[in-house]
């Protein structure tokens, strides 16, 4: 936790560099969390991804209820957001693998894996769409890592892309329907 | 201009032809960008969810910072309580009484007790009984339309009719100047204050509250009326000895009659509190409340609701679909007969939930009676526990074609939603798990209660809870080395394989001509699987996964197992590179080439467990080691199934073995010890693994140098399961028990694996697979049986096993 908070305080004075000692550290906090935490939960709970976002949190910042607003906690869900997004699409992929063996039935051992929030949604194809999407445009790749892997608000996403809510509200438009768009076509 | 500029304007134009000509004008010249935008623009009007976040699934886990929760959203608990506070003066009249702030009728106002969603409750002074009362006063806003204030007259009523000690007086109903009804006052704090200023409550006051709550609500309910907001802030409990506790504010409690009813389409209660039918909107009956009660009693055992979220509708949400966090989880010392009280109560489905208040209060009133009784909080009586098993027994509408008996199981599940990828399996399943479960719980019933077991601690043990005596082992031939008879520990455990392995004249260990390591495992006795309580132990740390609770139950009773042939069994799980070599030899065109040594050596991953492979790769592994070694073949592969033939071939251990292995002797949780901690230095779990396979035997090995026996990759077995392979040999040990054959489904694993939680951990744990099916980190272990010593043969249960002639080789 004093070595999160170190970083992002070096991020937050301008130091770009620290970011790169940001992602591994959230990656690795993420990682332990994906196992450990969701092997407690119930199978065929939705929304463990955000939930582990969030947990990540709350264990790297602690509970600090009186605690100022803080620019800080910007940096990291971003990272999050991003790290967990890798998280998923490498899950993804590694069951991808397996299931050709057999029909990979949900039981036990994969309900550990994090989930998406919508089973709906190819979580490849998101990836590949995403990245895309992120020649269009990058700030809507940043604000899908927030809201679907991370679960953020529109209005906790606009405060870490420094933007207003109803411009988010806007982008969030735009990039559901560009992907949705690109995900049809398909 | 970028794609996502246009898009973003021509989204503001509401004006469908305003939006046309502007993209018209900007997008001239460019009909792909037009298109685009317009495709984009298309797919904007249906986007409905598309990937929205959902809420997350435990509100604890949302950071504190970034969310403002809107918990009381509705208004009935909102904290502008300031802004109305002082309303209410301008309806009194002057009064002469110096302790008065005004008259109301013939009450003497003396001050505020507290505000409501729309009604403001008064201490005051009834001048003509004498008496103080507690006066509610209906809003004036609300005052002047007149549906709220019917159904203000109407509570009023309905309350008045109800004359109980666990429900708040009404005396009387006035309708001028204001809509007011004067009740009961009761000197006390509300549910919530005492929640909030003490935390969790401990079991004695948990079973006080909820009876008396649960007998108001039966006295409620007997005259038709439901409360519809059963909540801690509208149960009161007075001050002094007796802990009186009070149901108040039937606020929008309705006669069941009602016509009003059927139309509820708007939301009155609490919604923390609420039951799925009224979160759904749809029609209610009494059985509403005591889901409500549940969630009570959830929040005095946890200190806080079972369904919070960030705002209302994601409560709503969570009410309608979620299982709320395990209690054991929170509060681990919490009973499990009590957890099992609240999950009934907390069914979705009213149908599965107690049917009346009344009995809910009659079980809490004898469970509130033994508890006092005993020093321990534990329940002594049988039949009250086996009253609460069956009471709160799975629920009866779960689809079980035609067969009654599936509901003389014994413990709770609560459906849960099923991910829609799955309902294909699922459907698939059903027929097949009923089958099972069927059986399984049948078997449960007819081993003599069992499921009756108390959880006491007393002396008075049941029979059955006593181990079986260790058998004498009579006409055991004389000259051979004695059984390892378990318990015993490791430097006996090694004693046991150097005298088995002299007398064999084989090593105690062996390394095959793949490199794969064995130890010889002794014939001996021990308990196998888990005692009673031990299963109730992890049941009430387990989830609600009827699966996950039945394979729990099925690692009871305990009973004795004699094994009498010495095997070799493998130190570790098969790793990949041994798999790759095994199987590519018999893959590749050529046959037998030196091509292993190329693929085999040069992975990385090589040391780590073989996984996804399903039990016949397994079994393949086996007879294709066996045929390299010139092993005349154990099993034989059919259609579907497998044949088990008398060969000194290469096998799966049965789960026997496999136990019997495990523990080398030790009668603990694990053979570790009985502690999560115990685990950190022996195996790769879900709390040290970082969620991956580890490179085999880096940790350290059981008593019988057994390595990653717990963690890492769970293992298949030889068995499948027969459920009622324990229960018959209560009485009289089983001789080397072996499961059912392999037929594709209830395939036994053994172990656990790189994800699994300490507390899932248990020796005799035992879990079932699709024997088709391959899975991340679940892979397995061979065995080879040793000779038979000819003095060994002919004892009891020789003949249910394959004769083994095998044996180390060059």
């Amino acid at each position: 936790m004093q070595e999160l908070l170190r970083i992002l305080e070096k991020l937050e004075q301008g130091d770009q560099l620290a970011a790169g000692e940001l992602l591994p550290l959230v990656y690795d906090e993420l990682r332990k969390l994906a196992s450990a935490l969701i092997a407690l939960e119930q199978p065929g709970q939705t929304l463990q991804a955000t939930a582990v976002v969030h947990e990540a949190y709350l264990r790297l910042i602690g509970h600090q209820e009186n605690a100022p607003r803080w620019q800080g906690e910007a940096h990291f869900f971003a990272a999050a957001a991003s790290e967990m997004r890798r998280i998923l699409v490498d899950s993804a992929r590694r069951k991808q693998r397996i299931r050709h063996g057999g029909e990979f039935v949900r039981r036990n051992l994969d309900a550990v894996e994090p989930t998406t929030p919508d089973d709906e949604v190819d979580i490849l194809a998101l990836d590949e769409a995403l990245s895309r999407l992120q020649t269009v445009d990058a700030e809507a790749v940043t604000l899908v890592q927030l809201r679907y892997f991370a679960g953020l608000s529109i209005p906790e996403a606009a405060q870490v892309l420094k933007m207003s809510p109803r411009s988010a509200d806007r982008l969030w438009a735009f990039a559901r329907s560009w992907l949705r768009e690109e995900l049809e076509d398909r | 201009m970028t794609l996502r500029a246009i898009f973003e304007n021509a989204l503001e134009l509401a004006n469908p032809d305003a939006r046309r000509s502007y993209l018209e004008t900007v997008c001239a010249g460019d009909p792909d960008v037009l298109a685009k935008v317009q495709a984009l623009l298309v797919q904007q009007e249906n986007l409905d969810n598309y990937l929205e976040p959902k809420i997350a699934s435990d509100p604890s886990l949302t950071p504190i910072s970034l969310t403002h929760p809107k918990l009381f959203a509705n208004g009935s608990d909102s904290s502008d309580q300031h802004d109305h506070a002082q309303e209410y003066l301008e309806v009194l009249q002057p009064t002469s009484r110096a302790d008065s702030q005004g008259r109301l009728s013939h009450y003497e106002i003396l001050g505020l007790l507290g505000q409501g969603g729309f009604a403001t409750v008064l201490k005051a002074f009834d001048e003509k009984l004498h008496r103080v009362v507690a006066v509610k006063l209906m809003s004036p806003q609300l005052a002047t339309t007149s549906a709220p204030r019917k159904r203000f007259v109407r509570e009023a009523r309905a309350v008045a009719a109800i004359n109980h000690e666990n429900i708040v007086r009404v005396f009387s109903v006035e309708e001028l100047p204001l809509p007011f009804l004067a009740m009961e006052f009761v000197d006390g704090i509300t549910l919530q204050d005492r929640i909030n200023q003490q935390g969790p409550l401990d079991l004695p006051q948990i079973l006080a509250i909820g009876r008396q709550v649960a007998r108001g609500l039966a006295a409620a309910h007997e005259k038709g009326l439901i409360h519809r907001d059963i909540k801690p802030s509208n149960i009161l409990i007075e001050h002094g000895d007796e802990h009186r506790v009070k149901i108040t504010d039937f606020g929008i409690a309705r006669v069941i009659d009602d016509a009003s009813m059927t139309q509820s389409g708007t939301i009155t209660g609490t919604p923390m509190y609420m039951a799925p039918e009224q979160a759904n909107g749809s029609s209610l009956d009494c059985r509403a409340d005591l889901f409500s009660l549940g969630s009570v009693l959830y929040t005095m055992a946890a200190g806080h609701p079972p369904f919070r979220a960030g705002n209302t509708l994601a409560i709503l949400r969570r009410v309608a679909e979620d299982t709320p966090r395990p209690l054991p989880e929170i509060i681990p010392e919490l009973p499990g007969w009590l957890v099992a009280i609240i999950s009934k109560l907390h069914a979705k489905n009213a149908e599965d939930r107690f049917q009346t208040a009344r009995e809910v209060a009659d079980l809490l009133d004898r469970c509130q009676a033994e508890v006092e009784a005993s020093t321990n909080h534990s329940i002594k009586s049988v039949e009250l526990l086996r009253l609460i098993r069956n009471s709160t027994k799975l629920p009866s509408a779960r689809p079980v074609p035609g067969n009654r008996n599936w509901s003389s199981s014994s413990f709770p599940a609560i459906p849960r939603p099923v991910r829609r990828r799955w309902k294909a399996v699922a459907a698939l399943c059903v027929p097949l798990m009923a089958g099972l479960l069927f059986l399984a719980w049948k078997n449960w019933n007819q081993t003599g209660g069992v499921v009756a077991r108390p959880v006491s601690t007393v002396s008075t043990v049941p029979t059955q809870e006593r181990a079986p005596e260790p058998t004498e082992w009579k006409g055991w031939p004389a000259g051979i080395p004695a059984p390892a008879v378990a318990p015993f520990d490791a430097a006996t455990a090694r004693n046991h394989q150097e005298a088995w392995a002299r007398y064999l004249k084989v090593p105690v260990e062996y390394t095959n001509s793949l490199g794969i390591k064995f130890v010889l495992i002794p014939p001996g006795e021990f308990l196998m699987g888990n005692t009673v309580k031990e299963v109730e132990a992890a049941l009430s740390l387990a989830d609600s996964d009827t699966i996950n609770r039945t394979m729990i139950q099925a690692g009871a009773p305990q009973h004795r197992v004699i094994l009498t042939w010495p095997i070799y069994f493998g130190i570790h799980e098969v790793t990949r590179q041994q798999y790759r070599r095994v199987m590519e030899r018999f893959s590749s065109s050529n046959g037998l080439e030196a091509t292993d040594e190329a693929k085999g050596n040069g992975k990385e991953d090589g040391k780590l467990p073989q996984d996804a492979v399903n039990v016949y790769d397994a079994i393949d592994f086996c007879l294709k080691l066996s045929q390299m070694e010139q092993r005349a073949p154990l099993y034989a592969r059919r259609q579907s199934g497998v044949d088990t033939l008398e060969g000194s071939g290469y096998r799966l251990p049965t789960e026997a073995e496999w136990e019997y292995a495990y523990r080398a002797g030790t009668t603990t949780r694990t053979w570790m010890g009985d502690l999560d901690s115990d685990l950190a230095d022996a195996g790769w779990y879900g709390e040290n693994s970082g969620g991956q396979l580890h490179e085999v035997g880096l940790l350290r090995p059981n008593g019988f140098g057994l390595y990653d026996v717990h963690g890492n990759a769970l293992e298949w077995t030889q068995d499948a399961l027969d459920p009622e392979s324990y229960s018959r040999h209560l009485s009289l040990p089983a001789v080397n028990p072996i499961g059912a054959p392999i037929a594709d489904f209830q395939q036994m694993t053994r172990g656990s694996y790189c994800l699994t939680s300490a507390k899932d951990i248990w020796a005799a744990r035992r879990s079932w697979l699709n024997a088709e099916d391959r899975y991340a980190s679940l892979g397995f272990r061979v065995a080879l049986t040793l000779p038979i010593p000819p003095a060994l043969r002919n004892l009891p249960g020789a003949a249910s096993r394959p004769d083994g002639s095998g044996g180390p080789k060059e």
